[in-house]
């Protein structure tokens, strides 16, 4: 039985606001401090230099992937309560090296899903790129994240491929998992994530579930943000990190072939997720 | 036909060439160090695994392998096998040869090697301590360029035990820096050596010491980045069970020293090198200029 629960997604699709709600039903449903950012990603340099004791950075991108199992797997807390990692990897061996995560290492993962439309959206603003430009990322099955040999990055590459491939490599993957959709969070946050701490092993009160959903509101991460900053924006970002947090945002701000091209590439995987009803 | 080199007081014989280390001068004594090409086992029987890339045997032998490169085997402080895969004279063979086979045979040899950054300024040996990205390369690289000599880049050879207190025996100039910072410095990158084939990570390669004595460790200063918890200065630990835990967690290639059985040893040491010397924690905000120069609070704290 493994040792690790991961919150596993394709990036803005509610990682972040899943990680901060569990941290504060660890403390019964207490407040979250932004700066206080929990659950390490599982591709932090830091994390995989100390369990690998060599450095990363000397590695090439090949033998970084092929190591990552072997860190995961050393990740796992030791004794008493799991450990739990943020995941942007796709469960998917990239070309000619081994998959990120192992059957033996990982409990349960937790996987959010987002309308790819809205999830265009909200990556735009996120990297200060264009709309167009993130449906072109989202539609590479050769995707990485900080991958980049320019310069030294503070997480290890993660293959992302596609948004479709993400998808269903988490959800017809080799590890146990439950789904979690974004919109469902929203709109119906107690009844969607009572089954997922369950199936995750982290059950808790209706009381501290409570709490800790009001802990994490929006406005609140939001307010937050504005006093104190968060360590998550990324310095090109055209927006606050905590910007809108909607479902069907999309409506708005894509243009009527924006949204062609994505269903066209991703339609299958929508439709299955129920996002074309 | 082999090669002798100097390196952290060491006569060494290589079968390769080693253009970081100076030519031996020394006397006609047996080399401490010996580096050849040859065959290695595939594997070492009753070893455990310590990573991807390293394994270590009840015996204190090391066998050390990347793909790309090589499998290295390291033994008793002194000898090295590489069996080659790629060319032997490579950059990237001479990286991990200088790196983390150094760290081994320093584990082997009882020495105390923190993975730090190092300087000599007016005859003291002053070591820059951190993860990677904390800037220990780039700051040695500023602070060598206005005439401090560079001891060395990643890996800091201390002898706890030298006579007058904690020495540094010096690696070699060469610092590992990406494109971005080589730029900073005005040094073309494509006129360097590439550390791994797919990177914009450089070697440099610093004026050769006048002087390779050993050199009295004068303070070890912990890098970090300034972040929302963490605001940029200067300060010391002062307690010296802290200081000690501090140096502990930097030690290079702390894991297989452990495995070496060296945790007691290395603890020792530690507390040894904190009770002789400042360990004081310098965080600097590296997202400006300021990455690129020597922080006010150092030259203000050496000035005095």
């Amino acid at each position: 039985m493994g040792e690790l629960i991961l919150i596993a997604s394709y990036p803005k699709s509610g990682n972040t606001w899943m990680r901060f709600l569990l941290d504060s039903l660890r403390r019964g449903g207490d407040e979250v401090d932004l700066r206080r950012s929990p659950f390490t990603n599982a591709a932090a340099r830091s994390l995989n230099d100390r369990r690998l004791d060599m450095e990363t950075s000397d590695l090439t991108l090949t033998e970084v992937a092929n190591a990552r199992a072997w860190m995961a797997n050393r990740s796992s807390g030791g004794g008493g309560e799991p450990a739990i990692l943020k995941v942007h990897d796709a469960l998917l061996a990239p070309p000619g090296c081994q998959p990120p995560f192992g059957k033996e290492t990982v409990r349960a993962a937790i996987c959010l899903l987002r309308d790819p439309r809205d999830v265009a959206v909200s990556f735009a603003h996120h990297l200060g790129e264009s709309v167009d430009a993130v449906i072109a990322r989202m539609a590479d099955e050769d995707h990485w994240l900080s991958a980049d040999q320019d310069r030294l990055r503070p997480n290890l590459p993660q293959y992302l491929s596609s948004w479709s491939r993400h998808v269903t490599s988490w959800l017809d993957g080799d590890l146990p998992v439950v789904a979690v959709r974004y919109e469902d969070m929203l709109a119906r946050p107690e009844e969607t994530l009572t089954p997922v701490l369950a199936f995750a092993g982290l059950e808790t009160d209706v009381t501290a579930l409570r709490r800790a959903l009001a802990a994490t509101r929006f406005e609140i991460l939001k307010a937050q943000e504005a006093r104190n900053g968060f360590g998550e924006r990324l310095p090109a970002a055209t927006s606050p990190f905590f910007r809108r947090g909607q479902a069907g945002g999309w409506r708005d701000s894509l243009t009527g072939s924006q949204v062609e091209r994505i269903v066209a590439k991703h339609g299958p995987v929508m439709r299955r997720l129920g996002y074309l009803d | 036909m082999a090669l002798d080199y100097l390196l952290c007081g060491w006569r060494v014989r290589a079968d390769m060439v080693l253009p970081e280390l100076p030519p031996w001068r020394g006397d006609d004594r047996t080399p401490e160090v010996i580096i050849r090409l040859g065959d290695t086992p595939d594997r070492l029987d009753g070893s455990v695994a310590l990573s991807p890339f390293l394994t270590i045997a009840g015996d204190g032998r090391c066998l050390f392998s990347i793909e790309a490169v090589g499998d290295f085997l390291v033994e008793g402080g002194t000898n090295v096998v590489l069996r080659p895969r790629g060319d032997p004279g490579s950059t990237e063979t001479r990286l991990f040869l200088l790196g983390t086979v150094l760290g081994l045979l320093c584990h082997q040899r009882g020495l105390f090697p923190l993975h730090a950054s190092c300087v000599r300024r007016d005859g003291r040996a002053y070591a820059f301590a951190g993860p990677s990205g904390a800037g220990k390369s780039t700051l040695a690289a500023t602070l060598a360029r206005s005439g401090d000599a560079l001891l060395s880049d990643d890996v800091c050879v201390i002898d706890p035990g030298a006579a007058g207190g904690p020495a540094v025996l010096p690696a070699f100039p060469r610092v590992k820096l990406w494109r971005d910072s080589l730029d900073r410095f005005g040094v073309p990158a494509d006129s360097l050596e590439r550390n791994r084939p797919d990177q914009e990570k450089y070697h440099w390669r610093l004026p050769v010491l006048d002087d390779q004595g050993a050199v009295p460790l004068a303070a070890v200063y912990l890098l970090d980045r300034a972040g929302p918890e963490t605001p940029a200065g200067l300060s010391d630990i002062e307690s010296l069970p802290a200081r000690a835990a501090a140096l502990t967690s930097h030690v290079f290639r702390r894991q297989a020293g452990e495995a070496l059985g060296r945790r007691e040893s290395l603890f020792a040491d530690a507390v040894r090198v904190a009770a002789a010397v400042p360990v004081r924690r310098l965080i600097r905000d590296l997202n400006g200029a300021d990455a690129w120069r020597v922080p006010a609070a150092l030259e203000v704290a050496w000035a005095s």
